[in-house]
């Protein structure tokens, strides 16, 4: 889709981000043939194929293995230096070859099992929400993490187009995001969370996450039905209720492991059906699902070589991380597969191209991204898709979730930043605070 | 100044013993992001003949227990030392778990799974990546190679046969143990029968035609099948 032609048929980006799974891991069988079939994706069409196999500290090679949805043991590696041994790059060879991903497991949970679950491939029952919109709109399957390391560096990249951080600290460092963006350019924009939203975590945006800008998730259905269109934000940001986060305003539904994919899936069908619900501004809205990062799961495709350089802060990357889960649905998005080299620094491109001045780029960071041949995910869009059919996520929205609550949150530096955050907003705007998320008086007397 | 630290005489009050003791280590949970921690934990050797003794070590930050999948006497489920030792002899699969908690933390486990062979097992596909710099990789003159460092496997588990991996069509110049052969694909290999799979397996293939050292596939991988032979059996 053309900049014009996003000018002039797309009025509302909406964008979810959820956390920590990867491509093959989610939407891999579509490949197969005992499942979708569908061989114009790059997912698993064998899982016995020898060059999938990951050895183990035994010299053991470990196949990938289909299984279903369910909370794991623990959350799995994916600080930068075990991502870097997932990727098992050979300076000699010059390449990624995806072999370190079982080696990275054990060496950092002191586990030795035969079917470590960072090989663990979901069949397609475990993604009901995910399953459908796979089948009716755009799968991404060349959609990357923006940079090999975990959720903080990757969240702001998503958000910023850059990060001062190279691994997941305690909070946020400040720095410009996507908010700021849309604010100088008097851009109507919303967060609706279903939790804590993310960028509380930022010290800067801790009143702005208190305004009218950041609403609860449960607000949607409601200004959906009574703000006019001239009312209603361009750009929505939608979070999932983080497991990582000590103050839950529902259950966690962010498919961060060791939390099981069923809430998080439940929480997606909610979504589409609450933004597909009104036809007239569906017709003009472009839908992006994806993901921050890998979570530490295999996936069999190199990634892309994007560097990244951040001096000042001295964070420094040869490469993307591993492919995510991506889909683009609305009108808008052709069904089947897409191609095109993305990451999450793709969302800012398309919200350049529809929101900024003509010929503006995002900001430098991002031209640069796009210099290193990552698209924007205008290139998925087409005006000729008429993708006007809509899933239906009543089984999705149905099945129960059937799986026990999720496994207490070994504290991490996530949880540590969740932690300072709510505090934070309940010492010092606590009338706001409380008013807006009351959940957080019981969490601040504890 | 003193109220902004916090430490103004007005907000003085009497707190009990149990309290300074249940805020300091809160403090210095914060501080120390307080997880349990498992510093380390082995089973030596993992993969065994039934009934042969497997070494259990751990090394942990917290309070361990530990749990097995069957049960086993010589180390009934419960709890144990932060730091100990144990040595068990499954005759069946076993799951070996290690439970860690802190009195303010959250709990964390690691699990040994321990595999006791049989007669019909599957084969075992012994794996070099040719992205792992332990393996020593490499690939020059026409042909490609690496090393499996077998590890973890008892003296008493046994190669029987060798061949290629299942959908892996190429030919192997495999030394091992001494000894040197090839192994084809749809061929059973005998020569390292008798030998301890445990071990370096050096595994050398020619590239295929058209593949050059930039699109060779990524690992090295030969089929083994064990038995067990005791050594006073030899």
């Amino acid at each position: 889709m053309t900049t014009d032609e996003l000018k002039k048929n797309v009025d509302t980006i909406v964008v979810v981000i959820m956390e920590n799974r990867s491509f093959d891991h989610v939407l891999g069988h579509l490949r197969c043939p005992i499942y979708g079939n569908r061989r114009e994706v790059e997912g698993i069409e064998d899982v016995a194929n020898p060059d999938y196999l990951n050895p183990n500290n035994d010299g053991e090679g470990i196949a990938p293995f289909w299984t279903a949805d369910g909370p794991l043991n623990s959350d799995l590696p994916h600080d930068p230096e075990a991502v870097a041994k997932q990727l098992a790059y050979s300076q000699a060879m010059d390449r990624y070859f995806m072999t370190g991903f079982v080696k990275a497991f054990e060496d950092e949970f002191h586990t030795s099992v035969s079917n470590p679950p960072v090989m663990g491939l979901l069949q397609p029952d475990s993604i009901p929400a995910t399953g459908k919109l796979a089948a009716q709109y755009a799968v991404c399957d060349n959609w990357f993490a923006c940079i090999p390391t975990s959720t903080a560096p990757n969240r702001l990249m998503s958000m910023c187009g850059f990060t001062n951080h190279r691994d997941t600290g305690i909070l946020l460092p400040d720095q410009d995001t996507v908010y700021d963006w849309l604010l100088k350019r008097g851009i109507r924009w919303r967060v609706y969370a279903a939790g804590l939203p993310f960028f509380a975590l930022m010290p800067r945006l801790s009143t702005l996450v208190l305004t009218s800008h950041f609403r609860r998730l449960t607000d949607l259905p409601k200004d959906l039905a009574e703000e006019r269109p001239d009312d209603w934000p361009q750009v929505i940001f939608i979070e999932p209720d983080y497991n990582d986060c000590p103050v839950h305003l529902q259950p966690p539904c962010d498919n961060h492991p060791p939390l099981a994919m069923a809430p998080g899936e439940i929480f997606l069908a909610q979504v589409y059906k609450w933004v597909s619900s009104d036809a007239q501004r569906w017709s003009r809205t472009v839908f992006v699902v994806t993901y921050d990062e890998h979570g530490g799961f295999f996936d069999h495709v190199s990634p892309l070589r994007v560097k990244y350089r951040n001096s000042a802060y001295s964070v420094t990357f040869d490469s993307t991380g591993p492919r995510v889960p991506a889909i683009v649905a609305g009108p808008f998005a052709p069904r089947g597969v897409a191609k095109e080299p993305l990451d999450n620094t793709s969302t800012l491109q398309l919200i350049a191209e529809r929101f900024g001045n003509a010929g503006e780029a995002y900001s430098l960071e991002v031209a640069g991204r796009m210099h290193q041949n990552i698209k924007s995910v205008s290139s998925v869009l087409s005006v000729e898709a008429r993708n006007t059919d809509l899933c239906d996520m009543s089984a999705a929205l149905a099945k129960p979730i059937g799986i026990a609550p999720p496994y207490p949150t070994v504290p991490n530096n996530l949880r540590l930043s969740f932690d300072h955050a709510a505090k934070n907003l309940a010492a010092k705007h606590q009338a706001e605070a409380f008013a807006k998320y009351p959940e957080l008086r019981a969490y601040a007397k504890s | 100044m003193a109220d902004s630290i916090g430490i103004s005489p007005r907000r003085t009050k009497y707190l009990g013993p149990r309290t300074i003791i249940a805020g300091f280590a809160a403090a210095v949970c914060v501080l120390s992001a307080c997880n349990a921690q498992v510093k380390a934990f082995s089973a030596v050797p993992r993969h065994i003949c039934v009934g042969e003794p497997v070494h259990l070590q751990w090394n942990v930050v917290g309070s361990a227990s530990v749990t097995m999948t069957p049960p086993n006497t010589a180390l009934p489920d419960g709890p144990v030392e932060s730091e100990g030792q144990a040595t068990i002899a499954p005759t069946s699969r076993t799951v070996v778990a290690l439970h860690v908690t802190r009195t303010l933390g959250r709990p964390t486990t690691s699990i040994q799974e321990i595999e006791v062979r049989t007669p019909t097992e599957k084969p075992e596909a012994l794996t070099a990546s040719m992205g792992d710099a332990q393996a020593q990789p490499g690939c020059s003159g026409g042909k490609v190679w690496a090393t499996v460092r077998a590890e973890h496997f008892a003296a008493d588990v046994k190669v029987a046969t060798v061949t290629a991996h299942s959908g892996d069509g190429r030919i192997y110049d495999v030394q091992h143990a001494g000894r040197r052969a090839t192994v084809a694909p749809a061929t059973l290999t005998t020569v390292f029968a008798g030998t301890p799979i445990a071990g370096d397996w050096i595994l050398s293939t020619p590239l295929i035609d058209g593949q050059t050292c930039a699109t060779i596939p990524r690992n090295l991988v030969v089929d083994v099948i064990t038995q067990c032979v005791p050594e006073q059996d030899e």
